[in-house]
């Protein structure tokens, strides 16, 4: 079927892995409306993405944002009204050439977030489906499904059926009967979500060295920027049915393009003011709890701006610092183990901090809050209600 | 949908597992409406045709005739009052079943499940065995018991051939129809619901009453409306009791319309039309009032309800769910067997005779009951795996795309459950009993009837097995790899085979004890048990009616004990 199918590797990765063969993925101009009670709503509009070959693209937004939907037509799984899908070369939707193939014939494999195995085979016969389908020679299939679950350190749960196994087995399977037939492409849809937080961490970073190991193109869908954040080469943010931005991972954390980005990428304080003074590097900024400078770049004098600050980039400071200096009341202090969570009130304005420091603040007291001008990602006013 | 492959692709390859299965299911739903529509425009035309008797002599006058009114007044007063008790009956025992400490182990799977133990009819012959005001066997011995006290009396002291006989036998066989729905309402009811109505301070009643009762409406109408519909249709309660109480029923007099001498078919059409209308009404009035929020109401993992502890209660409330089971299948059952080893049907229980000659009889001497076991088991278990075979495949379909076509797909496949058994048997009559389509007195023309007149509730089963099997589940199938036809092939049929299995019993145990339209259509050519056991019944041989009713029943329990085991088998290698 794969024209590197012989291709050498080392040990399991050679029985299952898909070698470096060209995978693209590219959505251009989709388009997916439903008619609801209150008019036309659009599920997807006019999406465009591409996904390199062996890249891991991951689609994040919250629910209702058309993120699964997009996976979903990408899959096969639901018809889009309009647009163009193409993976590997191969145009598998097109409503200009009136071309939709189903699934079965997309050369993908997926892995959903309820699992999907079926519970009247057990976890062979799950994993060798696909194979089974793909009319691969009977010989080759116990070879390359016990690979498959032996990377997945489930090879002595062949037996069992999948009732028998924890979610988190469960989801190991169902990753190994995503990869056994070294499709190019593999769709995660909220793939982390059913398990538990420890077996979530684990299972994270074992599907990172999986993927690194095959070099599949990955599309994940997930509302949990933590997730997004450790598994993306790059991530898109949607809203409403559209990208809202797409970039690598630092990108989006550092450089957001809106509000809403930068919102949905980790829990943000937002500041807003007026541009007093602009010079070479830095603007001043005047707002309700004093002056503050940030980066100039993109900015003019008298403009209403926001500012966009992370708790993290916020640091407090024993004695009142040079520049950027915030006076805050400590109004809650949570211990959360790795850093401790301040809400501090700065005149009316609310500020969340996150601090290493290992000695815990009072609630009550007064402190000096500071922040780096490199940090702090500004917006023009008329993005705010965005 | 607009599943339409690459322009590429050779025409076979890109219709080929989907137009099989879409192929398919249009077919069978085509049938189907053929099957309902050709006899019901038949008997439409013959009605009010220029042809018609009931044109020339006037509708009024042709009514009047028949004590159409007399018999309308009948229906309508026990239909109300056998509803009612099953209304409360069957909320009541659903209530103590799934919330209170009364219910216990298996009571709850069993008891819906005992009147379809035995044919109708045969439960019903049942109970007359035991409460004929002579030889009545309840009747016997509560004479015996009265004589203790010195109390002599000849009959009695309990008549089921009144209209209360008529009344308690009816709601007895409605009342699954209502404790149906309203368990699985409250199976399906989140229980912290109720549990938080508790922790704010209700009890158990107040919480009943302002929680539990409105949160299950919809359950309850449905239920409502469940018995109202069957209650007109319901064939084997007034023929055997309505009758010997001299209160005709509507079906019984369409039937009697057929049957008599000289037959008034037309007239009968007539008044089945009629029947059709207003059961047509009630489930028109069924899709608009209670909606599918029945199952929206499903919250989540199941998850155990904190029972309500009845206290002092428990044991009277344990009673009586244990005496409803009783009295839908042990009783009659009881009542049949002594019967049915009696050379004849008699007050004075006489050992020395009791014997298994009826049963020689039934088997060997007379050939007529011996082949309607034969074709009713043959018919139930033909039917059934048809039956739901095609529900399967249609409601499958169904649930991958709502779209036109299976919209009314499913409007085809539900309209049967609007056309009572007795009208849609006219119809065939009129339909297949003359011409190239004569196939009066054959087997087919009874397998076609009951396949329509079931097909509500295959699809009823077929969906609730295709529901339970994750929408997840066959999209991964595709993803896999899988067309179509070997998705559904490996991936839904075994999946739904526990719940198609569970359904096919429920068609099976219905087509073999079908009454109302055999009554009709079987004759000595094609005798099923049903229609046999009536004709025994209207020749007064007893005993014999009892011994075939209860080999009929064994039969049933086998086919359902041995499915049953097979679905929680199924069932427990995979949950």
């Amino acid at each position: 079927m794969r024209p590197d199918q012989n291709n050498y590797m080392p040990a399991d990765a050679a029985a299952v892995g898909n070698g470096n063969k060209s995978s693209h993925i590219r959505v251009a101009g989709l388009t997916k409306r439903y008619s609801t009670s209150r008019g036309e709503v659009f599920a997807l509009d006019d999406v465009s993405i591409d996904v390199g070959a062996g890249e891991k693209v991951v689609l994040l937004g919250p629910s209702g944002c058309g993120k699964t939907t997009l996976l979903r037509c990408i899959a096969g799984l639901e018809s889009p009204d309009a647009g163009e899908i193409e993976i590997d070369g191969k145009i598998v939707y097109s409503s200009s050439k009136r071309i939709h193939l189903p699934p079965e014939r997309r050369g993908l494999s997926m892995v959903f977030q309820s699992y999907a195995l079926w519970p009247h085979m057990t976890v062979f016969q799950n994993v060798a489906y696909p194979l089974v389908n793909a009319r691969v020679p009977k010989a080759e299939i116990e070879g390359r499904v016990m690979a498959a679950l032996r990377m997945v350190n489930c090879d002595v749960y062949a037996d069992r059926y999948p009732s028998q196994l924890s979610g988190g087995q469960q989801q190991r399977v169902s990753l190994a009967r995503a990869i056994v037939g070294r499709d190019a492409t593999i769709l995660f849809d909220e793939p982390l979500s059913n398990v538990d937080a420890l077996v979530r961490e684990q299972l994270r970073s074992e599907l990172a060295a999986l993927q690194k190991k095959l070099a599949f193109a990955a599309v994940f869908v997930t509302h949990d920027q933590s997730e997004a954040l450790a598994l993306a080469d790059r991530i898109a943010v949607m809203r409403s049915g559209k990208i809202a931005q797409i970039g690598s991972v630092r990108e989006i954390y550092e450089r957001p393009a809106s509000r809403y980005v930068a919102g949905f990428t980790g829990a943000a304080n937002i500041i807003e003011g007026r541009i007093s003074r602009v010079e070479e590097d830095f603007a001043t900024v005047q707002t309700a709890i004093g002056p503050l400078l940030v980066r100039a770049e993109g900015l003019a004098a008298d403009q209403a701006i926001s500012i966009v600050i992370r708790p993290e980039h916020l640091q407090f400071s024993d004695v009142r610092p040079s520049v950027n200096a915030i006076r805050g009341r400590i109004e809650l202090a949570t211990f959360l183990g790795v850093y401790t969570e301040y809400v501090l009130s700065a005149q009316d304005q609310r500020l969340v901090v996150r601090s290493t420091r290992p000695d815990l603040l009072d609630e009550g007291s007064e402190v000096w809050v500071t922040l780096d001008a490199k940090h702090a990602v500004t917006f023009a006013m008329d993005d705010v209600h965005e | 949908m607009s599943d339409v492959a690459g322009a590429a692709m050779p025409d076979r390859e890109r219709f080929g597992g989907l137009f099989s299965l879409r192929g398919l299911s249009v077919l069978i739903a085509a049938a189907i409406a053929l099957l309902i529509v050709y006899p019901i425009g038949l008997m439409v035309w013959a009605a009010f045709g220029p042809d018609s008797a009931v044109h020339r002599e006037g509708l009024i006058e042709a009514l009047t005739k028949a004590n159409v009114w007399m018999v309308l007044q009948n229906t309508v007063i026990v239909v109300a009052a056998a509803g009612a008790l099953a209304m409360m009956f069957g909320t009541l025992l659903a209530w103590l079943n799934e919330r209170t400490d009364a219910g216990a182990g298996r009571m709850g799977e069993i008891l819906p499940l005992m009147p379809l133990l035995m044919p109708q009819i045969a439960g019903v012959i049942g109970w007359v065995m035991l409460l004929a005001p002579r030889a009545g066997l309840l009747n016997v011995g509560l004479r015996k018991l009265a004589a203790i006290f010195g109390i002599e009396v000849g009959s009695g002291p309990l008549d089921i051939y009144t209209i209360y006989g008529l009344i308690a036998i009816m709601a007895l066989y409605l009342t699954p129809y209502v404790y149906l729905p309203v368990s699985s309402a409250l199976k399906s009811l989140d229980p912290s619901l109720e549990e938080a109505s508790r922790m704010a301070k209700a009890n158990a009643i107040t919480t009943f009453r302002r929680i539990t009762l409105p949160a299950i409406r919809p359950a309850l109408l449905a239920g409502l409306l469940l018995v109202m519909m069957m209650g007109f249709a319901i064939f084997s309660v007034p023929v055997i009791i309505g009758t010997g109480a001299k209160i005709e029923m509507l079906p019984v007099l369409i039937y009697r319309l057929v049957y008599a001498y000289p037959a008034r078919v037309d007239l009968a059409i007539l008044l089945g039309l009629f029947l059709t209308v207003l059961v047509q009404v009630l489930l028109l009035l069924q899709t608009v009032l209670a909606p599918a929020s029945l199952s929206a109401q499903i919250g989540g993992k199941a998850q155990r309800a904190a029972r309500v502890h009845m206290g002092v209660w428990r044991w009277p409330a344990r009673i009586l769910l244990v005496s409803f089971i009783f009295m839908a299948g042990v009783l009659p059952l009881l009542g049949l067997a002594f019967v049915s080893l009696q050379p004849f049907w008699t007050a004075n229980i006489n050992v020395a005779t009791l014997g298994f000659d009826n049963y020689r009889t039934i088997f060997f001497n007379s050939s007529l009951a011996g082949k309607a076991l034969f074709n009713s088991v043959v018919l139930g278990a033909l039917g059934g795996t048809i039956g739901m075979l095609i529900a399967a495949l249609l409601s499958r379909n169904a649930q991958a795309s709502s779209n036109g076509m299976n919209r009314v797909l499913q409007a085809i496949t539900a309209a049967p459950a609007g056309v009572p058994h007795v009208v849609l048997a006219v119809g065939f009559i009129l339909s297949f009993s003359s011409g190239w389509l004569n196939i009066s007195g054959t087997w087919l023309i009874l397998l076609l009837a009951y396949l329509v007149i079931f097909m509500p509730q295959a699809m009823r089963s077929a969906s609730v097995a295709v529901a339970q099997v994750g929408k997840e589940l066959t999209e991964a199938a595709a993803i896999f790899k899988a067309a179509p036809g070997r998705a559904f092939r490996s991936v839904m049929l075994p999946l739904m085979l526990p719940g198609l299995a569970a359904g096919w019993v429920i068609l099976f145990v219905q087509m073999a004890g079908e009454l109302t339209a055999s009554a009709l259509l079987a004759k000595t050519s094609n005798p099923v048990i049903g229609q046999v056991l009536l004709d025994l019944w209207q020749n007064g041989s007893f005993p014999e009616i009892a011994a075939l009713a209860l080999t009929a029943t064994i039969i049933n329990i086998i086919v359902i004990t041995a499915v049953l085991a097979f679905v929680r088998r199924k069932r427990g290698l995979h949950t």
